[in-house]
């Protein structure tokens, strides 16, 4: 079971990187710096963020059929490469218990009132450590069940409250009022980092997929949609709400999604906002154990299988452990992971591994050509 | 190996995790590790099955080796 060889359809990468971008960026709404003019903030990220992510994809092509981490190996040898591994998993950890601490918040505020907050993280918990012991190939078609519906709720909130009458546009000018300051200040380095920068997880994916020569396109595809879906929630939050009351609400679109009333029959519709935002949190919290997951087996050298489920109880454990309330989790979120914690990982090491990476490639290519 | 890398993982991250809080509330950082060890069984029996599931799992793989061999 161990030794199986996964692979994932370029239809299902498309759908994972969708789920993955979406999965947390609708919940808590994203370029707040940029007040009524967040959805063009998040417009002009998502044209950073194709850019990030075809980098990564170049990244990768340098040395066909190598993750993230056994690059680091090519590029630094067995020693400082199983270094940067290890840095890595244990970003790709923490990150997954931030996200999962993000929709356990969601749920203990919303629904679960009276549920301990360390039940719904262990459930939850428990969910994706079963998934990933049956492998990436599950994710992948779990994604593709579900994807038609996560789609279909996102649009469908938005003609809702607009059949409801509680869009209200003027709340969406005046544009530009500001210059492009506050729109450059909420990209950088907010919207970069997350959630388009966190596609840094794909790296260690994008090596299962079946036909790696039309990743590049199909990724980019994903991003672009991913942005569009962003900008549409964006835009939705802010002519729902106003500017102030969006960044004041800890879940904007649950926020808004409660104005919708249709022929006071339809009401009440936050269950499945909270339905879709917890299968892109799944889909998100799954990639990042993986990450995590696929390093350790670098390091190891033990298939990440039998890893699954220790490492699952530890980043359940650091759900519950990771701040003592919403506020301090957001405050956290928003001071030190983007600059202490995103910045060096999905842009730093990248950039240190590409001169490198090009550098040896060559240097064996002309090793190869001189034994010709 | 298995329960070396449990242990460390999970020693580096509620480090990481006591020093994000000590960075941002300019604590010192042994009051933040106690702070967060601080339904708290629920969670330590959590954490021990995941602790105990590797041992249980090597034992029981050396068992089936030795039953082939027999």
């Amino acid at each position: 079971m161990s030794n199986l060889v996964e692979k994932i359809s370029l239809w299902q990468l498309y759908i994972i990187i969708i789920c993955f971008q979406i999965g947390s960026a609708t919940l808590v709404g994203i370029g707040n710096e940029a007040k009524q003019d967040a959805w063009i903030a998040v417009i002009l990220a998502t044209f950073i963020g194709v850019g990030i992510m075809l980098y990564y994809v170049f990244l990768l092509s340098k040395l066909p059929g190598k993750n993230l981490f056994e690059l680091f190996v090519f590029c630094f040898g067995k020693w400082f490469g199983k270094f940067f591994t290890l840095l890595y998993v244990i970003y790709f950890f923490y990150l997954s218990a931030r996200v999962l601490r993000d929709f356990c918040e969601l749920l203990v505020s919303t629904i679960f009132e009276f549920t301990p907050l360390e039940v719904i993280c262990i459930t939850m918990m428990l969910v994706i450590i079963f998934m990933l012991q049956h492998g990436l190939e599950v994710l992948g078609r779990t994604s593709e069940v579900f994807f038609p519906y996560v789609v279909t709720f996102i649009v469908t909130t938005g003609l809702g409250i607009w059949f409801s009458g509680g869009l209200e546009f003027h709340h969406l000018q005046p544009v530009l009022s500001n210059g492009l300051g506050p729109v450059l200040k909420a990209v950088f380095p907010q919207l970069l980092t997350f959630p388009f920068g966190e596609a840094i997880a794909f790296t260690v994916i994008i090596v299962y997929v079946g036909k790696i020569k039309k990743v590049g396109r199909v990724s980019a595809a994903a991003v672009l949609t991913s942005g569009l879906l962003l900008t549409y929630g964006s835009l939705v939050q802010i002519a729902t709400l106003g500017v102030d009351l969006k960044e004041r609400a800890n879940f904007p679109l649950l926020s808004a999604s409660r104005e919708i009333s249709l022929l006071n029959f339809i009401e009440r519709v936050d269950l499945i906002i909270v339905f879709f935002v917890m299968f892109g949190i799944i889909v998100k919290v799954s990639i990042f154990f993986y990450g995590g997951l696929k390093g350790l087996e670098l390091i190891t050298k033990r298939p990440y299988r039998t890893l699954t489920f220790p490492m699952g109880t530890i980043i359940g454990f650091l759900t519950v452990v990771i701040s003592y309330n919403f506020v301090e989790h957001i405050e956290e979120g928003l001071k030190f992971v983007p600059w202490y914690m995103h910045m060096p990982f999905q842009f730093g090491f990248p950039a240190i591994v590409l001169p490198i990476l090009l550098w040896k490639t060559r240097k064996s290519r002309k090793r190869s050509q001189v034994y010709e | 190996m298995r329960v070396f890398m449990f242990l460390m993982i999970l020693t580096i991250l509620t480090v990481l995790v006591a020093s994000i809080d000590a960075f941002i509330y300019k604590s010192d950082l042994i009051t933040e590790i106690l702070k967060i060890l601080s339904n708290k069984w629920m969670v330590y029996i959590f954490l021990f099955i995941g602790f105990i599931y590797p041992i249980v799992a090597g034992i029981k793989g050396k068992l089936q080796k030795n039953g082939m061999k027999s």
